[in-house]
């Protein structure tokens, strides 16, 4: 009972959360449609390792799906001790900088969707 | 298979079928050149994906609904013949 | 309702344009990790874009019903396998464009077991692999 109260508290961070995701896989598509038909490309791809705070199956699920659908960032593995994910990305000006947004942007988000 | 390109929906059926047809060819042109395994499995991926676009114009020009269901059963079996083709490289290396 | 009809064919075209972007993306690119950002997002971007203009164009629910069930597959699953083939790739060691700027990912992958480490292995791990090789 208690669950079904929670899960019907949760639907309007939800809604809010698919919004958010139906813009982030516009502007990505935006993004990776101007890096292709534009003739130079000044590309800075990399792997880098990101730390992750969420546990459960369904969190790390859900973190991996965001990463890959938002704009230039791509989950490539997770480590066997469920601690660190790999990312690969397309423009890696500042690779601290970047680890520093997917934390505080996509992985808030996340627990605030199931915690 | 009958058809008329009258209304705005079946223009645009027959400009995306043209524009998936040329992404066909390049996407066959990756899959022949691929200079590794993985590249040519991401071409197949993609391949699946440009074939239920093109069932979805056919849908679109000739009002035959019947062919969207056609579109689930794709998106399931690209799905699995992905995850197969990696799982078995990934495998092999072993 | 003419309206909507035109609603539909722009979507329509415009994923069709975004998938033909995707294939351009999969011949241009430089290596097997930067083309799969291509193929992953941009098509299931295409397919979500030309089943949306399906359900604009017909408005019955049944259509409605099966196309958004083909569009929450299709983003499910296009992460899973970008994954599964990032990872084949990785363990195959094909090798990334000369213009990678950094790769934290070298050397964590243990090619006996393929288990990934989360930091730096230890110093003595090269021994302990050479053991199992002999």
């Amino acid at each position: 009972m208690r669950n079904l109260i929670k899960m019907i508290l949760k639907i309007p961070t939800f809604i809010v959360f698919l919004i958010f995701y139906i813009e982030e896989v516009v502007r990505a598509n935006l993004q990776v449609a101007y890096d292709i038909l534009t003739p130079k490309h000044f590309m800075k791809p990399g792997v880098i390792a990101i730390k992750m705070d969420v546990e459960s199956d369904i969190e790390i699920l859900s973190l991996n799906n965001l990463i890959t659908m938002t704009p230039g960032t791509l989950s490539l593995d997770v480590s066997t001790d469920r601690k660190v994910i790999y990312v690969h990305a397309m423009y890696i000006y500042d690779a601290d900088e970047l680890k520093k947004q997917i934390k505080s942007g996509l992985e808030k988000k996340i627990m605030g969707l199931y915690r | 298979m009958n058809f008329e390109i009258n209304t705005p929906m079946e223009i645009a059926a027959i400009i995306s079928l043209v524009l998936l047809f040329v992404a066909l060819i390049l996407t066959f042109i990756r899959l022949a050149l691929g200079p590794s395994l993985p590249d040519r499995i991401v071409a197949l991926d993609l391949i699946a994906l440009l074939i239920l676009g093109v069932i979805i114009a056919y849908v679109a020009l000739t009002k035959e609904i019947v062919y969207l269901n056609a579109t689930v059963l794709l998106a399931l079996i690209t799905f699995l013949a992905t995850v197969a083709f990696a799982r078995y490289l990934e495998k092999r290396v072993l | 309702m003419i309206i909507l009809e035109w609603i539909a064919s722009i979507f329509l075209v415009t994923g069709a344009f975004f998938m033909l972007v995707a294939a351009l993306g999969v011949i241009k690119l430089p290596d097997v990790f930067t083309r799969m950002h291509a193929a992953t997002k941009a098509s299931s971007f295409g397919t979500g874009l030309m089943l949306v203009g399906t359900i604009a164009y017909f408005r019955e629910p049944f259509i409605f019903l099966e196309s958004l069930l083909v569009i929450v597959f299709i983003f499910l699953t296009a992460p899973v396998a970008s994954h599964m083939i990032g990872r084949a790739a990785y363990l195959l060691k094909v090798p990334l464009w000369q213009g990678t700027v950094v790769d934290q990912l070298h050397g964590k992958y243990n090619l006996h077991t393929h288990e990934l480490l989360s930091d730096s292995p230890p110093a003595d791990s090269q021994n302990i692999a050479k053991d199992l090789k002999d």
